[in-house]
């Protein structure tokens, strides 16, 4: 008899981390690491990037000064989305960002579009490669093996979200089918024909596909779908409650990842699905004060700032991802990265001080998850009134609540904010079926609060 | 199993002979495919810790 074809030795099949040799790495042989190929990535910028050139020239820095991380943070220039969507904008598609020849590049992509013009993402191939890699950290801590099927339940634009996690199931060896160009229903129809194992969407349009797939007289927890897996905004190990919904409505065991498209899926999800961890592999990220640009210590809330070793055509050191974040510098999980606990809080240009109380997106939103005859739909609308922030939520009850009960459920989520969060939110019932449903990104929140009355650094 | 220094001496052999094919062929088809191996390897190695340069294609610093 020939042995079997498979995608591992025994020995490797039964290894608990997909790396184990770089994810429990000690620290001190993690950041020696970082300096070395910060020092890299600032010498290759400084020789091949016009813009970076300028911008170290102006904060009058050269690579050869860069000898500590501390350096990295405090001399290298924070960069920002702003920047480069301005310098694509004045000399399309990329500007003077490229640091290699245009025939290099093998994908390009862009950021999703939610929050304005989408930024073009040029990636070479192996940049594509990498960037896949930081999703099947997560795959495999999550129990998925390339022997799973994967199923995308979204259309293929330019989004270079979910691009990536195809990019992963490649790298990973595993089956892939494609959900493109598919409405809800057929999505549900292929994945009962197709009977693959893995869910690829966005955490909310999973909660859709189960609820189109009960529509349809379909029971998901009787699928071939074992685990789910989500990106793109809060989820399952940011939210608890989205976790039980998802889990109770697949059968299934959801999972996380926390990426930024024009950076990378940089951060998997951790074994203990109440955060992620920066794949410090392909990042190196830290902590900033947003108001003061100091570093934030361990264990406090402060918005994440990444320096990605893996996009080579067009870098991106120090740079803003807005999203405020808790960093802690060990976990149970036994990962030695760094671990972002409950994923992402809130974000730099939507945090509101209402009454001198800071108020946190997802704080909110696992309330709202957690209450009995509140569904997913809902969005938080922020405003400026009188001189102070205000927070409404305007939510759909579940079609189950008779609308008679509308004003005692809205009291009810109301005095629970107010317990835990020590902050009175306005509430605002809507009719069912009354707030849009998207397939990608969902968009939560609405801000009309005048540009000039938002945090100095967002404006 | 092999150690990662072990590991490490083995992949930068092969870097070795894969680029002694690349420079030594005239073949577009069998290039293009040590480069990939080449990149491959250059991964491998980075995620063992042994980072000279930050692509494949650029030179060790």
């Amino acid at each position: 008899m020939v042995a079997p074809i498979t995608h591992h030795t025994p020995a490797a099949a039964g290894a608990k981390y997909w790396n184990a040799y770089t994810e429990t790495m000690p620290r001190e042989q993690l950041d020696a690491l970082h300096l070395k190929k910060l020092q890299l990535l600032v010498d290759y910028v400084w020789h091949h990037s016009a813009y970076y050139r300028r911008a170290m020239e102006t904060a009058k820095v050269t690579p050869e000064q860069i000898k500590s991380l501390d350096d990295f943070k405090k001399r290298i220039p924070v960069t920002d989305k702003q920047d480069f969507l301005q310098l694509q904008a004045e000399r399309p598609p990329y500007g003077d960002t490229l640091t290699l020849p245009d025939e290099m590049i093998h994908h390009h992509a862009e950021t999703s579009g939610t929050t304005g013009t989408p930024l073009g993402i040029p990636w070479t191939l192996y940049d594509t490669e990498r960037y896949g890699e930081s999703w099947t950290y997560g795959f495999w801590a999550h129990g998925i093996r390339p022997t799973d099927s994967f199923y995308f339940a979204f259309n293929w634009g330019n989004f270079a979200g979910f691009w990536s996690c195809y990019w992963a199931a490649r790298r990973f060896g595993a089956k892939v089918v494609s959900g493109g160009g598919a409405n809800s229903e057929q999505h549900v129809q292929q994945i009962l024909r197709m009977k693959p194992t893995v869910l690829i969407s966005t955490p909310t349009f999973a909660v859709r596909l189960a609820q189109v797939a009960r529509d349809m007289g379909e029971d998901m927890t009787q699928s071939s779908i074992k685990f789910t897996y989500h990106a793109g905004e809060p989820g399952p190990f940011a939210l608890p409650a989205m976790k039980k919904q998802i889990d109770e409505a697949w059968g299934a065991d959801s999972g996380e990842l926390l990426g930024i498209a024009e950076i990378e899926a940089f951060a998997p999800g951790c074994p203990n699905r109440d955060g992620v961890h920066a794949n410090e592999m392909n990042v190196f990220t830290w902590s900033m004060d947003p108001d003061t640009g100091d570093e934030v210590p361990e264990g406090e809330i402060g918005e994440n700032i990444i320096t990605s070793y893996t996009n080579s055509a067009q870098p991106l050191l120090n740079y803003r991802s807005h999203d405020l974040v808790r960093r802690l510098k060990s976990c149970s999980c036994g990962r030695t990265w760094d671990k972002l606990d409950g994923v992402v809080l809130g974000r730099t240009d939507f945090m509101v001080t209402v009454r001198g109380t800071n108020v946190y997106q997802t704080a909110v939103e696992n309330i709202l998850g957690e209450t009995p005859g509140v569904s997913p739909y809902y969005e938080l609308v922020l405003d400026h009134i009188d001189g102070n922030d205000r927070m409404t939520v305007r939510y759909e009850p579940e079609p189950s609540v008779d609308a008679g009960s509308y004003d005692a459920l809205s009291k009810q989520v109301q005095e629970t904010i107010h317990k835990a969060l020590h902050v009175r939110l306005e509430m605002e019932p809507l009719a069912p079926n009354s707030l849009p449903r998207y397939d990608l990104k969902t968009k939560r929140i609405t801000d009309n609060r005048p540009k000039e009355l938002r945090r100095a650094l967002d404006r | 199993m092999l150690t990662p220094d072990q590991m490490i001496e083995k992949l930068k052999a092969a870097r070795a002979l894969v680029d002694e094919v690349c420079q030594g062929t005239d073949i577009p088809q069998i290039q293009s495919t040590v480069q990939q191996a080449d990149m491959n390897l250059h991964w491998a190695l980075w995620n063992l810790g042994d980072v000279e340069a930050l692509r494949h294609d650029m030179p060790p610093e």
